[in-house]
C-alpha cells in the first residue's frame, strides 16, 4: 500500500522531526511503500481559483509545478498523512498551498451528501486521510476547531477513513504512535 | 458617534476585484464610508511574497482602525495566502504591539448553498484575531457565492436584497465599535433560492463553462487513475 506524507512544518523543528521519522519507521515496519515530502523544500504556486481544472483542462491544474506532480501522487496513494502544526486551529499555510491544489481531483458537479451539498468525486479509488497537528500547548479551543476542519475536508475529498491526531510539543509521542497505528489498521482493513 | 476613523479591507481572493468577495468587501466598504470612516483596500495575494510587500501589509494593517478580511472558502478553510498574511501578521505584532483597539470583522463567501459550511474557516478567524490582539467584531457567512460571481451587490437585484440589508446593519453597528447584530449574520446567511434549484442552475453552469472551452466531454476525465 502508497501513502504520501506531506511534511508542513514551517521551519526545522528537532523535536518535530523526530516525531516525523518515527511516523515514517512505523509505516516501514508494515510493508508501506512511502513518499515523504518537505514541503518548505518544494515549489507549489497557490490556487488561483480560476476552475480550469474543472471547465478547461479536466482533472489537471494549469500550473505546470510540484502542485500538480502532487495532486497525482495523492490520486495514487492509499493514504495521505499531512503533518502540521496547527495554526489559529487550522492548517500552516504550507499544508494548505498543497490543499488547496487538489481540487482537480474533484468534480464540479454538486451532490448532497450527508445532507449537505459538495462536490462529486472524480476518482473511485480515494486516499484515507490522517492529519497530525501539532500544538506547543495544550488548547482544546483550536483542537475543537482543528478536528472539525479535518472532518469537513474528508467529507469533501470523500476519504473513506479520517483521523485528526494531536501531538503537544514536550510530551512523549507513545501515545500518538499507538493513536496512529490503530488508524493505520483501520486503513489497511479498508482497502 | 464612530469607534473607527479609518477601516481597511482586505481581499483573499486570487480573483482580485472581480471576485465575490470584492464584490461583499466593497459593498461593506462604500457603506462604512458612508458612515464617515476613511477606507482603504488591498489584495493580500499582492502582499505575502516578497519582504517589502509584506511590511506594505503590516504597514496597512498597523494604521488600521478596523479590519475586514473577505475571503472565499477553500477547501472549508482559508486560501493559503490569506493564512500566510495571518501567520505573518500574528508574527510581526508578537514583536511589537499596537497600543490601538483595532477591530476585526470576517466576511466569507462560499460556493456551496449553505453558510454554515464557513463556519469552521469563521472559528480559525476569530482565534487569529484573539491572538493577534484585535478586537473581534464577528464573522459574516455568505452561502451561494455563485450567484454573486463577482458582480456589484447593487446590480444583483431582488435576490441579494438580504445580503445587502444585513450588510447595512452591520455597517451601522461596527462602525459605532458594537459586535455584529445576529440578525445581520442571519439575513447574510439566509439560502438565496433553493438548494436544489441552486445545485440545478450550479451543474448547469459548469457544463456551459466547460462547453466554451470545448471540454464538455472531457469534464469527468481521469488522468492520474491509469498507473493505479
Amino acid at each position: 500500500m502508497k501513502a504520501l506524507l506531506l511534511n508542513g512544518s514551517i521551519k526545522e523543528d528537532s523535536e518535530i522531526d523526530a516525531l516525523y521519522d518515527s511516523i515514517i519507521s512505523e509505516l516501514e515496519n508494515k510493508g508501506w511503500e512511502i513518499e515523504s515530502i518537505i514541503l518548505r523544500d518544494v515549489n507549489v504556486a497557490p490556487c488561483q481559483g480560476c476552475f480550469e481544472c474543472w471547465v478547461k483542462t479536466p482533472g489537471e491544474c494549469k500550473i505546470d509545478d510540484a502542485g500538480r506532480e502532487l495532486a497525482k501522487k495523492m490520486v495514487q496513494s492509499d493514504l495521505i498523512i499531512h503533518f502540521t502544526p496547527i495554526t489559529f486551529g487550522g492548517y500552516s499555510s504550507e499544508i494548505k498551498r498543497v490543499i488547496d491544489r487538489f481540487i482537480p481531483t474533484i468534480l464540479p458537479f454538486f451532490t448532497k451528501r450527508d445532507g449537505e451539498i459538495h462536490h462529486t468525486y472524480r476518482y473511485e479509488h480515494r486516499a484515507s486521510i490522517i492529519v497530525i497537528g501539532i500544538l506547543p500547548r495544550p488548547d482544546s479551543e483550536k483542537e475543537t476547531v482543528f478536528k472539525t476542519l479535518v472532518h469537513r475536508n474528508s467529507l469533501n475529498m470523500g476519504a473513506p477513513i479520517h483521523e485528526a491526531l494531536i501531538y503537544v510539543k514536550q510530551e512523549t509521542d507513545g501515545k500518538l504512535l499507538s493513536e496512529f497505528n490503530k488508524v493505520l489498521k483501520k486503513v489497511e482493513g479498508s482497502a | 458617534m464612530n469607534q473607527y476613523k479609518n477601516v481597511l479591507l482586505l481581499v483573499g481572493s486570487p480573483k482580485g476585484e472581480g471576485s465575490t468577495s470584492a464584490s461583499l468587501g466593497n459593498y461593506l466598504l462604500h457603506k462604512l464610508e458612508e458612515l464617515g470612516l476613511s477606507s482603504e483596500k488591498s489584495f493580500i495575494h499582492r502582499l505575502v511574497n516578497r519582504q517589502e510587500k509584506q511590511k506594505e501589509l503590516f504597514s496597512l494593517v498597523d494604521k488600521a482602525d478596523l479590519i475586514i478580511l473577505s475571503f472565499p472558502l477553500y477547501v472549508d478553510s482559508l486560501p493559503a495566502p490569506v493564512i500566510k498574511a495571518m501567520e505573518l501578521i500574528n508574527e510581526e505584532r508578537a514583536l511589537s504591539k499596537n497600543s490601538k483597539t483595532q477591530g476585526f470583522v470576517a466576511l466569507s463567501n462560499c460556493g456551496f448553498p449553505e453558510a454554515f459550511q464557513i463556519n469552521t474557516a469563521l472559528e480559525i478567524c476569530r482565534i487569529f484575531a484573539k491572538e493577534s490582539g484585535f478586537d473581534w467584531k464577528g464573522g459574516i457567512a455568505f452561502g451561494g457565492g455563485g450567484a454573486v460571481n463577482g458582480i456589484p451587490l447593487e446590480e444583483r437585484g431582488g435576490m441579494v436584497r438580504n445580503v445587502r440589508k444585513g450588510l447595512d446593519i452591520a455597517a451601522e453597528a461596527i462602525a459605532k465599535g458594537k459586535d455584529i447584530p445576529q440578525e445581520a449574520l442571519d439575513l447574510i446567511s439566509k439560502k438565496i433560492i433553493p438548494i436544489t434549484l441552486y445545485k440545478m442552475m450550479g451543474n448547469l453552469g459548469w457544463r456551459f463553462q466547460a462547453r466554451k472551452f470545448g471540454a464538455r466531454k472531457r469534464m469527468k476525465n481521469k488522468p492520474y487513475s491509469s498507473q493505479l
